[in-house]
């Protein structure tokens, strides 16, 4: 149980300290404008780092795990999504899991019975919820570049139209505010719901999803019931990426605890298990063809020794072994 | 790292930096609000400035609940004074549509009121 409470005392200390900073010490300026900076170039300069690490590393063998049957005999049939063996395939294996999550899909639960027995079942849930999680994600996301580009671009403005679809409540209703709080609450719920699960889950487990979660609800908090001034919101941010360094006055203190979570969020992502946002695309697992039977791949950091072959062998002791009745392939 | 893994690295990097700064890429001054100008009689308003700005879209909601389903069209102020609900009510001081309009757009949220209402 500490391993959540922890996180979750973290994340409220991580809230109120902006909303008091703002509110009775006046440092509007330092969360407004100085953190969100500090944020970006951690976020991208982390980000660039991690990834360009991850790419230097060598990986000298194909080390895919496969469900399908690989490319072997022409008239085996291959399965091309399940074992790619060329670049196109792998390719496309690597879009079907970062769009749909299709290594999820195959998401097993265990139970034992009494007997005792064990049984598997197919486990779907985990699968629907992460994907409709973070599809949600994404739209809110791109939503929110409506705050910081001065006019707003098409796309952005048919995501709200489609977005806001139901035109229920004032303003409009968000279909994806609402499958993201409850994405985030089941997958909160499932961590502590299943033992296997729980025993499992770390402190970096459940922190970032209660960031996520209170980012999302202080989101929430704002636009439908306690109401922050819009317009000078969005001058912040546009005048931030302009590097225009003017506070807006009279912004709610609200919003700099959505705004300062975010910047943590951002920070922390670089070094935390978000960074598989990044990772997806570099899994050995997925990405590489399974081509070992057609190609070899010499492992490049190999020491460069010199082999002797068996018949390199066989032609300096051929006459030696006749005398010695051996067995010679050469006569 | 060979070249085809490196332009593909490099290539992703580069498409992530630009989609994580695409705002920094776009035109545009932050615009400072139009300060709300009353023509005509120059009392207050229904409610103060800063609840109007934050909450008119549910004053006006209410406006047309009331008035349209309950013809109720007189909406008094807690300080006794009398407007009628309606949207030229808001036009006598502040002109017209264009008044919404700019902040609308600037702040990327389309009002639906003039789906049904003409520009007065």
């Amino acid at each position: 149980m500490k391993k959540a409470v922890m996180p979750l005392i973290m994340v409220v200390l991580l809230a109120f300290v902006p909303y008091v900073a703002v509110q009775f010490a006046g440092l509007g300026f330092l969360f407004g404008v100085i953190i969100p900076y500090v944020a970006i170039v951690v976020f991208i300069g982390g980000f660039i780092y991690r990834v360009v690490d991850w790419a230097r590393s060598p990986v000298p063998f194909r080390i895919p795990t496969t469900c399908g049957q690989e490319k072997s005999l022409d008239w085996i049939k291959p399965n091309r999504l399940e074992s790619p063996s060329n670049f196109w395939e792998a390719t496309g294996r690597v879009l079907s899991e970062v769009l749909f999550f299709r290594s999820l899909f195959r998401n097993t639960k265990a139970e034992l019975h009494n007997g005792p027995k064990l049984a598997y079942g197919s486990s779907k849930w985990l699968w629907l919820a992460g994907l409709a999680f973070h599809w949600s994600m994404l739209v809110v996301v791109l939503r929110h570049y409506r705050f910081f580009i001065a006019k707003v671009p098409g796309f952005v403005q048919l995501l709200e139209d489609v977005d806001g679809f139901l035109d229920i409540t004032l303003p409009a209703l968000y279909v994806t505010d609402v499958i993201l709080l409850a994405a985030v609450t089941f997958l909160v719920i499932r961590r502590f719901q299943d033992v296997k699960v729980r025993l499992i889950s770390l402190p970096a487990d459940y922190f970032p999803l209660f960031m996520i979660l209170a980012i999302a609800l202080v989101g929430v908090l704002m636009r439908y019931i306690v109401k922050v001034d819009v317009m000078s919101v969005k001058d912040l941010m546009v005048n931030l990426v302009h590097f225009n360094l003017a506070l807006p006055e009279g912004i709610g203190a609200l919003f700099y605890v959505h705004l300062f979570l975010v910047c943590v969020l951002a920070m922390y992502f670089p070094f935390s298990k978000l960074m598989h946002m990044g990772g997806i695309f570099m899994s050995p697992t997925r990405n590489l063809a399974n081509n070992s039977r057609e190609k070899r791949h010499v492992n490049p950091w190999n020491p460069d020794s010199k082999f002797r072959t068996y018949a390199e062998y066989e032609d300096e002791f051929r006459e030696k072994m006749k005398k010695a009745n051996l067995p010679v392939e050469k006569k | 790292m060979k070249i085809r893994e490196r332009i593909l690295v490099f290539g992703g990097l580069a498409l992530f930096f630009f989609a994580v700064t695409y705002a920094f890429w776009q035109e545009g001054e932050a615009k400072k609000i139009p300060t709300p100008v009353a023509k005509g009689p120059g009392e207050n308003c229904v409610e103060s400035r800063e609840y109007m700005r934050e909450n008119h879209m549910l004053l006006l909601n209410k406006w047309r609940h009331s008035s349209v389903r309950d013809g109720e069209r007189i909406h008094v102020t807690p300080d006794g004074r009398e407007f009628e609900k309606s949207l030229n009510t808001c036009f006598e001081c502040h002109g017209s549509r264009g008044f919404c309009i700019n902040c609308h757009t600037y702040a990327g949220a389309k009002p639906n009121c003039y789906g049904c209402h003409h520009e007065m």
